[in-house]
């Protein structure tokens, strides 16, 4: 179970391109060539997982970009990275 | 400084 101290980062076999600054991304796992596409808040959460971050810090981070209360961003993340992570698209550090 | 409008995250794989 992901939680607020669960550090995270993306895994080496995926890789992501912005379509522009503040536009979605799409997302590639290298070794399957399944592709994902995402909105803008995923795209922001990968861009704090180049290196190990643990998802409250991510919350933290997230939270100077997006209208959002704490909560309600995290219970989010957590979720998300839930999806990240089924689709070994990050990994657990 | 002036923060983005909230959206939930989304991740939805392509064929």
């Amino acid at each position: 179970m992901i939680h607020s101290d669960t550090v995270i980062s993306l895994s080496q076999d995926a890789t992501y391109q912005d379509m522009g600054d503040n536009e979605p991304a799409v997302i590639l796992q290298l070794s399957t060539g399944r592709l994902f596409t995402c909105n803008l808040t995923t795209r922001c959460f990968l861009d704090l997982l180049a290196d190990p971050c643990s998802l409250g810090d991510a919350v933290d981070q997230l939270l100077k970009t997006f209208d959002v209360p704490r909560e309600k961003l995290e219970r989010d993340l957590i979720k998300l990275a839930g999806q990240l992570l089924a689709a070994g698209l990050i990994q657990l550090n | 400084s002036h923060k983005q409008d909230y959206q939930e995250p989304t991740l939805e794989e392509q064929e």
